[in-house]
């Protein structure tokens, strides 16, 4: 494929990503050195696990449904969950194909992107109905919550009608637009909202497989401790 | 919302301490709490939550009540810090005082919901923070408060004198010495393998356990003592409540006490959040680098004593048997396997619970829920259906657990659900089954 847009649509597609890219990575920097400058206490009881091992595999526990009772016990929870998320990898994603390596975007590809993000936009208006059905999900919802699952669900109906026509060889429309100002917008919103979660997320997992590790609780067949904080 | 509306329940401990808050008071504590006192992880659950609601089903007060949201693990914090955070300077007293309900009665903070939570946050330790603020402006319910000040100033839980104590001991000694010729209860004995502690309880209700672990311990020959002056409660409801400053003192007390001995080790009795306690939560709170000197709780020991062959089991215990596995070690410091064993090498007949191990259940009574006294007994109660349902579904008639918090928690859950069940604790197995040889017999 190939990514002919006008002067301005390039500016929006590069250099404006660029920017944004770089503002976000900056917040998160001051975010994460704000949140280490608290103590981080550790426990100094006698270890009964491995509190490394416990840490690896607390973070890799969202690739095995079967470790966490939630998922274990609501599968289809856990597909819907994997497909919206590998859908949010490849919207964003295409965000960077699209101008920088549009000869790596065939049609097959192109298309694979399409179908997760048809999917990942069929889950979006699931978890909106959801959010304002389910009583015990509604009470917990806040106004960013529903605006970013909005968001995320209009950008991927987005990034799906924008690749449509890109694959058609039309690159510079108005849903192109709309999708790049989204994505400048997502960069410059996400570290202010709940989104950022795929970044915070391995601090608490790691401290939660560090801690019950430690106690013998994850890695059971574990047998020396790896590390002894005295 | 539609949703039922909580009954009031009258509590002097809430209900008198919220005519002293004023708005600057609130805001005074709520801003060094949280400013002073919270780690890094703080600000990492709270800004990591996406409210996906996973935590919920993980809660016996969620399922127990109608899947009433405001029972789940996150709509508790939603209720309670959230807000706080929120409006950290404008909150009224009325609202502290449904904090300290929701966080000191309505959850047990047993950390079933962090096995749930994809992103590993421990909500419990957010419950505990609000309690924590709580009991800073003096917001705990009466009767849990009470245990605090036993413990303030009497270092037990249970306003115990000293000369009670020692009354207790003895009078359990000869009680022993009755089945065992050889059983002691030796006081202030120095350089013993094993000191030996309990809670509060015991020489308060439940004295003939302390008789039993004599008897326990003659048959297996183990040189151990108890001692004589205070830090023999190993029990910690300060630590419950949020008065981090008695529970330091109290867990301070238990370890020097030992030290004092020159014990080798601590064995501590049958209970789950007093191993918390002396484990974990006091040397965070007092900032040890260690605890000074090795401790293990009861199902350690047993597990030691009948694998080394030091108890030898006469006969299985024939009546049916299913566990409840005590949240602080077994979801907490992970002796659910040992536990398992011992009670395979003890008893004939075991159904396992229904989900187990780390899973498991709360008794709904941890957490110093069942300290917050009867007026809050029948919200408890019903807060644990589940555990009732899980219980009867095992179809055993009795049900062995190593704590004491599950061990009156789960006789609330048998009168109040009819389950026509019995309790034990694991030493009365152990005392019904073990082998006495002959010359030790009285």
């Amino acid at each position: 494929m190939e990514n002919h847009v006008s002067y301005a649509l390039h500016i929006l597609e590069e250099p404006v990503q660029y920017l944004a890219l770089a503002f976000m990575a900056l917040m998160y920097i001051i975010k994460i050195s704000q949140m280490l400058k608290k103590p981080i206490p550790p426990e100094k009881a006698e270890l009964k696990g491995d509190r490394v091992a416990g840490a690896f595999d607390s973070l890799l526990n969202v690739l095995k449904p079967w470790s966490m009772e939630s998922t274990r016990n609501n599968p289809y929870f856990y597909i819907e969950f994997l497909i919206f998320h590998i859908g949010v990898a490849l919207t964003i994603g295409a965000t960077f194909f699209i101008p920088l390596f549009p000869s790596l975007m065939t049609l097959t590809v192109s298309k694979i992107f399409m179908i997760f993000m048809g999917l990942a936009f069929l889950i979006g208006l699931r978890r909106i109905y959801r959010r304002l059905t389910v009583p015990e999900i509604r009470i917990i919802s806040s106004p960013d919550d529903f605006f970013a699952i909005t968001l995320m669900t209009v950008f991927f109906a987005v990034g799906f009608g924008a690749m449509s026509l890109w694959i058609k060889g039309s690159p510079d429309t108005g849903w192109m637009w709309i999708f790049f100002l989204m994505t400048t917008f997502f960069l410059l919103y996400v570290p202010f909202s709940k989104i950022s979660h795929y970044v915070l997320y391995p601090f608490g997992r790691i401290n939660f497989g560090r801690i019950f590790g430690g106690r013998g609780v994850l890695n059971k067949n574990v047998k020396a401790p790896s590390w002894n904080p005295k | 919302m539609g949703l039922p509306a909580i009954p009031i329940v009258n509590d002097p401990g809430l209900d008198e301490a919220v005519k002293d808050l004023t708005p600057e008071k609130i805001s005074n504590v709520v801003n060094r709490i949280i400013d002073s006192e919270t780690a890094a992880r703080f600000k990492v659950y709270m800004k990591t939550c996406v409210h996906c609601g996973l935590c919920s089903d993980a809660c016996h007060w969620f399922l127990s009540n109608d899947r009433d949201p405001r029972f789940s693990p996150v709509g508790k914090v939603k209720q309670t810090l959230w807000e706080i955070i929120k409006r950290k300077d404008s909150l009224d007293p009325a609202f502290l005082k449904e904090c300290s309900r929701i966080a000191h009665t309505e959850c047990n903070v047993c950390r079933r919901c962090s096995m749930y939570c994809p992103f590993g946050i421990d909500i419990a330790y957010l419950l505990m923070v609000v309690r924590r603020i709580c009991s800073e402006l003096e917001m705990v319910p009466q009767f849990l408060q009470d245990t605090v000040n036993s413990h303030s100033v009497t270092m037990n839980q249970m306003w115990v004198k000293q000369d009670e104590w020692i009354d207790t001991l003895q009078w359990q000694e000869e009680e022993a010495k009755g089945e065992i010729k050889t059983a002691r209860i030796p006081l202030d004995k120095e350089g013993a393998d094993v000191f030996y502690s309990v809670i509060a309880p015991e020489p308060k209700i439940l004295a003939q356990l302390i008789g039993n672990i004599a008897q326990i311990m003659a048959v297996a020959k183990v040189d151990w003592t108890m001692p004589s002056f205070d830090g023999w409660d190993n029990s910690n409801m300060a630590m419950f409540s949020g008065d981090f400053e008695t529970m330091g003192r109290v867990e301070r007390y238990h370890h020097e006490a030992a030290q004092k001995l020159k014990a080798r080790r601590i064995v501590m009795g049958e209970c789950g959040h007093a191993f918390r306690g002396a484990a974990y939560d006091g040397p965070r709170w007092l900032g040890w680098r260690q605890p000074p000197i090795p401790l293990i709780h009861a199902v350690d020991f047993y597990h030691e004593l009948i694998t080394t062959g030091r108890i030898k089991i006469a006969r299985k215990f024939k009546t049916p048997v299913t566990v409840q596995e005590p949240c602080n070690i077994v979801r907490g410091r992970g002796l659910g396997q040992k536990l398992r064993e011992i009670i395979a090498a003890t008893c004939e007949d075991f159904t396992p619970p229904d989900p187990d191990f780390e899973h498991n259940y709360c008794c709904g009574a941890g957490g110093g829920v069942i300290n917050c006294g009867p007026p809050w007994k029948t919200s408890r109660v019903k807060g644990n259906r589940v555990k009732a349902e899980q219980l009867a579904d095992t179809k055993a008639q009795i049900i062995i657990t190593p704590c004491h918090n599950c061990h009156s928690g789960i006789e609330d859950i048998i009168s109040g659900y009819k389950l026509g069940m019995h309790v034990k604790f694991f030493s009365e197995i152990l005392m019904e089954v073990m082998e006495i040889p002959d010359e030790m017999r009285a």
